[in-house]
């Protein structure tokens, strides 16, 4: 009996921090989905939207949920490094002596908001990502280290292009999902607008804290997923490629470059947990098809025929899929 | 898990899942059996060997209860389908979400949450009755029967190349003329008088034309040059060593005979010569002449008699001299020498008319005189031409006799010694009108007597003691015919048969059984 209860209580869990998330988040279903599976995983998330959709609330809610704490940067073309990860600063102790002191910076939580992230310069860009990637900060040859679970949710602002430093390739890559935050539709927008009128802050409560997400992390590594399941996502993932002997014709049509291996890594990992969510005790084709969108869709360049054709990438991952579900 | 969920929910239906295997397995087993043993039987037919027979048909049962056992096993075990299979197949069927696939997959394994997703799929399959899960048969499952099924009726309804010699059956060697063993008892033989004895002899073709050479009644100088040819023809067969130089040397004797009944049949020439002439009245007698029609030479010369008897004097002398001059030119221009019975009548004819006239221009005789002088050249011409025409159709039908006794050999000396029942040929002599020339009872293959013959054409010989199906069973042909001549012989006294078949008929019977007597 003890199995099925830890999988009913990472369910409950799950569905508790919608219903909390839900307090200060009107719609954005599959957003909040995903970024809750990218959290129980430990990957990160880019996350794309027009200024005012809910982004910081988001990340803002999601802290207060998992009673995380939580910092939000906001990335400025003079932002500093130092700025992000911290810094020794010489001071005097009581007895007067100059030492130097480590001050962490606001990268040190375990909630962290990267605002408009592609605004910042590549040095800044590349400290912000290492520390994503290490989950430490080294400075003067002492690592600290950050406490877990850590997880960045970086924005970037589709609009403003100007004076911006869009992220190099190899480092989406560090991003587990890149999720769109879409624009409210009128019925959400009257429910931003009433909820918001009675006040600003968010409302969510604590639900689980950070150690309960860990122990989901590793719950969800024991979930099985059958051979066929983990080859398919493999498939999906070469198939990719337009250079490979295993390239799709969507790929040969329509893709400039292919996702890497991380991109495998990152859907198995985040279906398992997404197979948890929905009550299921297997990865299905239905997670990888699921999850393979914001999974790829930062991973991929279409070439200038999708673009002739109009075809976006998501439109290009589409094809993908009916392929290799035709081939199958 | 809840209670009573087991494996055994995994069981049911992989259960039912191998029933159908069983079943495709059988279906597919049996048909590669039908087609196997369709070929078999197609073989066997095509090789000339009987499927009438008791230890063929068991020897292709038993090939085919031995096919049928192998291929479904074969199939059984090659395809039987495996856990990870059925699996899929329920995923796929119940939208499980290869929940199935990975209790299978990991049904050896331990760990939470393994042990939780084996529960949570057996407790879904535990919902699910087995009779949920449709069997499935593809429509190549029944293509396949389907074909197997039609090859095998195809291969009942090809005929054998034993079998498609209807009416004959061979008779099985060391055994007394016994039929195969699916025919009819044949009844007791009565004593017959006259079996046509199987005859041990060659030639008997040209025997027969000898016999119908020496019994007519023409000019002996054409009987000579025909027993000449029919000599030629001996001398040849005997030196003949394939049936194409047979044939050939019966083809010439054939050609041959044509040309002596041409050369003897002047009525062409001299009736188309006749026709030419500005007279009616001897165009008429051309004619007539040219048709071998002995009633309209009488007829029309009774007409030229009644012109001529209508004429005096002068007028009388005159056209006796036109018409004498006009048969004369006549004769000349047909190119038929003196000496022809033909052309002899028609000169006599014109001489008397030529006589008669001289004498009225003498008037040594008055015109009542030679009226009766031209009544007598004309009864006389009439009789003597028409006696002529009677011995040119004689030699024709000498000719034409012959002739059928060329071949006659041609067909007895056939090669392959085969029934030579083929389709009917030559001058329809099919008396009991059965579609096929009867032969004279020397019937090669019942006495293993191959004569070197070449191929028949179409003249069904059969042997005296040889086995024939008359529709109600096999008898010997001996007693057929003999039944048959005694039928002959009560009708022709009750007069129920004309006058002229009965000299058919006889003809037909003494060639027969003449035939036979060597």
């Amino acid at each position: 009996m003890e199995k099925n209860e830890k999988v009913k209580e990472f369910a409950n869990s799950v569905k508790k921090i919608k219903e909390e998330i839900h307090k200060d988040v009107v719609g954005q279903e599959d957003v909040i989905d995903n970024v809750i599976i990218a959290i129980i995983s430990g990957g990160n998330v880019l996350l794309e939207g027009v200024p005012g959709v809910g982004k910081t609330r988001l990340v803002r809610s999601l802290g207060q949920t998992l009673s995380l704490p939580f910092s939000r940067i906001q990335f400025t073309p003079d932002l500093m490094p130092s700025d992000v990860t911290g810094t020794n600063i010489i001071e005097k102790d009581e007895r007067g002596m100059l030492k130097t002191t480590f001050h962490k910076g606001p990268i040190f939580a375990n909630l962290v908001l990267a605002d408009e992230i592609n605004r910042a310069t590549p040095k800044t860009q590349s400290a912000m990502l290492e520390v994503m990637q290490e989950h430490s900060v080294t400075i003067s040859n002492v690592s600290y280290k950050i406490e877990e679970p850590f997880f960045v949710l970086a924005t970037e602002n589709p609009i403003e292009q100007d004076g911006t430093y869009p992220l190099p390739e190899a480092q989406m890559d560090r991003f587990m999902f890149k999720l769109n935050m879409q624009f409210p539709t009128e019925d959400e927008l009257a429910d931003i607008v009433t909820m918001t009128q009675v006040t600003m802050n968010e409302n969510a409560q604590k639900v689980i804290d950070g150690k309960t997400i860990l122990q989901m992390r590793e719950l969800s590594k024991e979930v099985p997923i059958i051979d066929e399941v983990l080859r398919y996502a493999m498939k999906l993932t070469s198939a990719t490629h337009p250079e490979l002997p295993t390239a799709s014709a969507t790929a040969k049509k329509y893709i400039r470059y292919g996702a890497s291996p991380r991109a495998g890594q990152n859907l198995i990992t985040a279906a398992k947990v997404r197979a948890l969510m929905n009550g299921n005790y297997n990865v299905s084709y239905d997670d990888i098809d699921a999850l393979a969108y914001p999974v790829l869709r930062h991973r991929i360049k279409i070439n200038y025929n999708a673009i002739n054709e109009h075809l976006s990438v998501d439109d290009v991952i589409t094809l993908l899929i009916k392929e290799l579900k035709r081939n199958k | 898990m809840k209670g009573g969920v087991t494996m055994n929910d995994f069981s049911k239906f992989k259960k039912r899942i191998i029933t159908e295997h069983i079943v495709k397995s059988a279906i597919y087993g049996m048909s590669i059996s039908v087609a196997l043993t369709a070929m078999l039987i197609i073989a066997i037919k095509l090789f000339s060997l009987s499927i009438h027979n008791a230890l063929v048909i068991i020897l292709i049962v038993l090939f085919g209860l031995l096919t049928t056992a192998g291929f479904t096993y074969l199939f059984y075990k090659k395809l039987m389908p495996t856990d990870a299979q059925i699996a899929k197949r329920l995923d796929k069927n119940f939208k499980l979400n290869e929940k199935v696939q990975t209790m299978i997959q990991y049904q050896d394994q331990n760990g939470v949450l393994v042990e939780a997703q084996r529960e949570n799929t057996l407790n879904k399959l535990n919902e699910i009755p087995a009779s949920k899960l449709p069997m499935r048969f593809k429509v190549i499952n029944f293509v396949v029967a389907v074909f197997a099924l039609g090859l095998f009726a195809t291969s009942l309804i090809v005929p054998s190349k034993v079998d498609a010699d209807v009416g004959v059956i061979e008779p099985n060697p060391g055994d007394d003329n016994s039929t195969s063993q699916d025919t009819p008892d044949i009844p007791d033989q009565p004593d017959k008088p006259d079996q046509p004895d199987n005859p041990s002899d060659s030639n008997s073709g040209l025997d027969d034309a000898r016999d119908a050479i020496e019994g007519s009644d023409v000019d002996q100088d054409i009987k000579d040059k025909m027993e000449e040819v029919v000599n030629d023809l001996e001398q040849k067969l005997e030196d003949a060593k394939t049936d194409e130089e047979r044939d050939e040397a019966i083809d010439q004797a054939k050609k041959d005979i044509d040309g002596i009944v041409d050369e003897a049949n002047s009525k062409e020439e001299i009736g188309e010569s006749l026709k030419k002439s500005d007279d009616e009245t001897l165009k008429e007698l051309g004619e007539a002449i040219m048709n071998g029609d002995n009633e309209g030479v009488a007829d029309a010369l009774e007409k030229l008699k009644e012109e001529l008897n209508g004429l005096f004097g002068e007028e009388l002398a005159d056209r006796l001299d036109e018409i004498s001059d006009e048969i004369k030119n006549a004769l000349e221009d047909s190119g038929i020498e003196k000496g022809d019975k033909l052309r002899d009548a028609l000169d006599d004819l014109a001489d008397a008319f030529k006589d008669t006239s001289n004498q009225l221009r003498d008037e040594a005789i008055d015109d009542d005189k030679a009226h009766e002088q031209v009544n007598e050249a004309i009864d006389k011409a009439i009789k003597d031409i028409q006696d002529a025409l009677d011995e040119q159709k004689k030699v024709e039908d000498l000719g034409e006799q012959v002739k059928d006794s060329f071949d006659k050999e041609k067909s007895e000396n056939s090669q392959d010694g085969e029934n030579q029942d083929g389709d009917p040929e030559g001058d329809g002599k099919d008396t009991d009108q059965d579609g096929e020339e009867e032969g004279d009872g020397n019937d090669k293959e019942g006495d293993n007597k191959d004569q070197n013959g070449g191929e028949g054409d179409g003249n069904t010989v059969f042997g005296s003691n040889d086995n024939v199906f008359t529709g109600d069973g096999y008898y010997e042909y001996g007693d057929v015919i003999n039944d048959y001549y005694d039928g002959i012989v009560e009708r022709s006294q009750e007069d129920d048969i004309p006058s002229d078949l009965e000299d058919i008929l006889r003809d037909y019977f003494d060639s027969l059984y003449n035939g036979n007597k060597k």
